[in-house]
């Protein structure tokens, strides 16, 4: 079995009942990774809240935006407050899917005078699936 | 088994497939484009199903179910086992999950343990037990790897990309063994995810790998013959590729000093990469300065060398202009896989001589700080280029030896320090340049420095080091390329932020950039020339965080009278930068002798307005055409930040070279970047004290010339003098509660300070 050596730094896990966890380095640039907290199973046309923990090491204010990849009937809303500079901070967005379907999604997370992620970190993709409530 | 949407399915397929292409391993053409052209056809779901999995069930090596407990059996799929020696060839593996259970999947070899840190590779290998390392590595020959992120997301099918090297040629057998670590349903308090799953999957008298008959391609000793065109020795960035695109040393797997993130290598004359016999394509470049040399080669059993010469287009040294990277780092970013840690500097020098750099300003910074620091000396230096841990490269089978060139002592790096991750960061990044002592003042620790950036900088300053901001664009763009402009940005990020209040205080002398949009960089430099300031622009890289091509993306060429060499060659070059002309940029092109009337002094006066003579040699070199799209894009996209061929004037090869009076363009001329070298000259009047600059935009900026007129000083904008005052206030609302409250107090005061100066500067302004 490979070794894998626990992550240091700026870099390691954050500990979060959260499904995603965006950290943000002293160099401002913004990773994104799934935790292990479950994601739910979404209801056709209602909005479905996705909890996201931001560890801040950068001090970045600002928005943070969320670009996903068009995926026909899925509609994502941004988070509604704006990053504080705090080191923790919880945060959420919305995502619809407007019928019963499973897509994968590619989400970007971006912060206002932040720099992008490092090759792919920023981004994250989820599996949705929404189903009518028997 | 339920049958899996087609959007995720194809998704999934898409993402292992640009993934493929990334680590240099990509498909075919045909298939890709039947791929994409199959996403979006108007077959059925379940023909579309079908076919996609009928084109990539040739290129799948392991087909991989996994069971309701979460055990995942492999077994081999349609591609064939064609491994290289020393190199890694990439594979897809299709997972077959019906009970959808999100899992991360990993790869292991049979029978092979604790060999290779997989965060990621860049670095060195890392294990717990040092004493093993090197039995152990030399008893491995095959490693595995799930490339990227590989989290099942409990989709019924899913594709994901393996890597596997091989140390040795010839044909071997090998197992390999995938594992699915459910962190959703871990139940154990002994075992983590993948614990579980390895102690389930090993101890089942089941055999749960796939066994394969590896044949692996052996490779040669390949030397590189690299020349100057005057024949001396030299480094310089190597690229090798086969007709698949695959890199040659692989980047899926490099040990310091080759990266991961790039695809060349730096190599000297005479030293070797190991290639397995093929045609390939080599590219050859030594940074800017030189235009890139391709060939084509082929290597069979008797290719013993590569001999390379390359192309220099310009030397801006034979004009007494000596290049340097501000801001480059040998540990820290993620890059690393010991971040803490990084690399040495016997890498670092090889990376800053490949990119024909004088002089790399390693900066220390908060991650990899109490490690790197043991590298700081006060001094300049120019070690050989040797190979980090050679005992692991030599059991790795690495047997190259670094050679000495001719060129070595022609580069120089020195170890300083970013305030970056530390407590005043959030009001921008410094960079000191040429401390003697890198611990703040009765400090332990990083969390003991100061809150805001004012007794950092002054406390350098004490020590004669030339101190700043670094990247200084990050969180000052407003929206418009105008420039000047007078919104006042967000200071939302850790570019130029507190220098308004340094620089009226005398505590910062200059900001770095080169990296960002021109307006987000230059404006705030501009507004503080136009009240008179003397600050400097410096271009910088932040290898490889922010720009991880190699060092001197953004570099700065500083005028001096002798190379600068030995212990003292940071202080040589920083006595250039406070009082001899330069310029920063891409190196792409380049601005020498800037004169006005005939003269380079960077402080001039003048009897009265009038007009002035405005002269300098620009060289600037672009390919005759603008390059090719890449495969699958409908045009060719410029790289972000500077480069010149954002500068091109439509698809013509001229660019334009503009003269700047007060942050305002006055006069303009158009040159053909064809590499030669252009005398300019400009006539352009000069109504009251000003400085004046050349640029061609998103290439090139020299520092200004400051010209008095009948003994006044710079007072050239009012509206500059209030954007700066505002943006005072905005700075404060921004960072002011990130500081310690037994800080604060003397902060407001500073911050007090500088704004009664702006406002004491814009009341002498004479214009608007």
């Amino acid at each position: 079995m490979v070794h894998h050596a626990p992550a240091v730094g700026c870099c390691g896990p954050v500990e979060t009942d959260a499904p995603l966890a965006v950290t943000i380095n002293p160099e401002a640039r913004v990773n994104v990774a799934r935790s292990g907290a479950p994601i739910g199973t979404l209801k056709p046309g209602e909005w479905h809240t996705l909890a996201v923990t931001v560890v801040n090491d950068g001090f970045v204010t600002g928005p943070l935006a969320i670009e996903a990849e068009p995926v026909r009937g899925l509609e994502v809303e941004p988070p509604a407050h704006e990053l504080t500079g705090e080191h923790r901070q919880e945060t959420a967005f919305r995502v619809r899917l407007d019928a019963p379907t499973v897509v994968d999604v590619t989400l970007t997370f971006r912060a206002l005078g932040a720099l992008g992620g490092l090759a792919t970190h920023s981004t994250v993709n989820l599996l949705l699936s929404a189903r009518s409530q028997q | 088994m339920s049958e899996p949407a087609v959007q995720p399915l194809f998704a999934s397929a898409i993402r292992g497939v640009r993934k493929l292409q990334d680590l240099g391993d990509p498909l075919p053409a045909d298939v890709v484009s039947q791929l994409s052209k199959l996403e979006n056809s108007s077959l059925s779901q379940a023909e579309r199903r079908d076919q996609l999995e009928s084109l990539l069930s040739p290129f799948v090596l392991v087909d991989v179910s996994i069971d309701e407990q979460g055990r995942a059996l492999s077994a081999p799929g349609a591609a064939p086992p064609r491994l290289v020696q020393h190199g890694w060839r990439s594979f897809l593996v299709r997972v077959a999950n019906p009970h959808r259970i999100e899992a991360r999947l990993f790869a292991s070899p049979s029978g092979v343990f604790g060999l290779i840190d997989s965060h990621s590779h860049s670095a060195r290998i890392a294990l717990p037990d040092t004493l093993t390392i090197v039995p152990r590595i030399k008893d491995a020959w095959l490693e595995t790897k799930i490339a990227a992120a590989g989290d099942l997301s409990g989709l019924e099918v899913e594709y994901r990309v393996i890597s596997l090297y091989s140390r040795e040629g010839g044909v071997r057998p090998g197992g390999l063994t995938i594992f699915a670590a459910d962190e959703h349903n871990h139940q154990s308090l002994s075992r983590s995810p993948l614990g579980l799953a390895g102690f389930r999957t090993n101890f089942e008298l089941r055999e749960y790998g796939a066994s394969f008959d590896f044949d692996c391609a052996p490779a040669g000793e390949i030397q590189l013959d690299i020349r100057e065109p005057d024949g001396r020795s030299c480094m310089a960035a190597i690229t090798v590729q086969d007709g698949q695109g695959r890199s040659y040393p692989s980047k899926a797997m490099r040990l310091a000093p080759d990266m991961f993130f790039h695809e060349h290598v730096y190599r000297a004359t005479g030293e070797m990469i190991r290639l397995p016999e093929g045609r390939y394509q080599v590219s050859a470049i030594r940074g800017p300065e030189y235009r890139p040399v391709l060939l084509e080669t082929d290597v069979d059993a008797g290719t013993e060398r590569i001999p390379i010469t390359l192309d220099r287009w310009v030397d801006p040294a034979a004009h007494g202009y000596y290049s340097g990277d501000p801001h480059i780092h040998a540990g820290g970013c993620s890059h690393y896989n010991v971040p803490s840690e990084g690399v040495t500097p016997e890498t670092m020098i090889r990376h800053v001589r490949g990119e024909g750099l004088w002089l790399g300003s390693v900066l220390t910074w908060a991650p990899c700080y109490y490690h790197q620091k043991q590298f700081f000396s006060g001094e300049s230096i120019s070690p050989p280029a040797d190979l980090e841990y050679p005992a692991m490269q030599a059991a790795q089978g690495m047997t190259w030896s670094p050679r000495p060139t001719d060129r070595d002592a022609e580069s120089a790096l020195r170890y300083d320090v970013e305030v970056s991750g530390f407590p005043s960061s959030h009001s921008g990044h410094l960079i000191l340049l040429g401390l003697t002592d890198q611990d703040y003042p009765d400090t332990k620790l990083i969390e003991d420095w100061p809150s805001w950036n004012l007794p950092v900088l002054r406390w350098a300053k004490e020590q004669n080091a030339l101190v700043g901001y670094a990247h200084c664009g990050i969180g000052l763009a407003v929206g418009t390329e105008e420039l000047p402009n007078y919104i006042v940005p967000s200071f939302q990020g850790i570019g130029s932020n507190e220098i308004i209040v340094d620089v009226p205080l005398g505590a910062a002398d200059f900001q770095c950039g080169a990296q960002l949009a021109p307006a987000a960089e230059l404006n705030i430099w501009y507004h503080l020339l136009s009240v008179g300031y003397r600050t400097l622009m410096l271009g910088e890289t932040d290898y490889p965080c922010m720009y991880d091509e190699g060092p001197g993306v953004g570099r700065t060429y500083v005028r001096l009278a002798e190379p600068p060499t030995g212990p003292q060659a940071i202080e040589a070059w920083i006595g250039g930068l406070r009082e001899s002309a330069s310029y920063f940029g891409d190196g792409r092109s380049h601005v020498f002798d800037l004169a006005v009337d005939g003269d380079v002094s960077r402080e001039q006066s003048l009897d009265a307005p009038g007009s002035v003579r405005v002269s300098a040699t620009v060289a600037a070199w672009l390919p005759e055409e603008p390059p090719a799209p890449q495969a699958g894009r409908p045009a060719y996209s410029a790289p972000v930040g500077w480069h010149l061929e954002r500068s091109r004037i439509g698809t013509s090869r001229a660019v334009e070279v503009e003269v700047v009076l007060n942050g305002v363009v006055v006069a303009t001329q158009e040159v053909v970047a064809d590499g030669t070298e252009q005398e300019l000259a400009f006539d352009v009047t000069v109504e009251r004290s000003s400085w004046l600059a050349l640029r061609i935009l998103r290439s090139v900026h020299t520092q200004p010339i400051f010209l008095e007129v009948g003994g006044r000083p710079i007072r050239a904008s009012r509206r500059s003098g209030q954007w700066l005052h505002d943006s005072v206030d905005q700075l404060w609302k921004a960072k002011s509660g990130f500081m310690r409250e037994t800080e604060r107090d003397a902060a407001r005061q500073a911050y007090d300070e500088a704004q009664a100066i702006y406002l004491s500067r814009l009341d002498e302004c004479e214009v608007d």
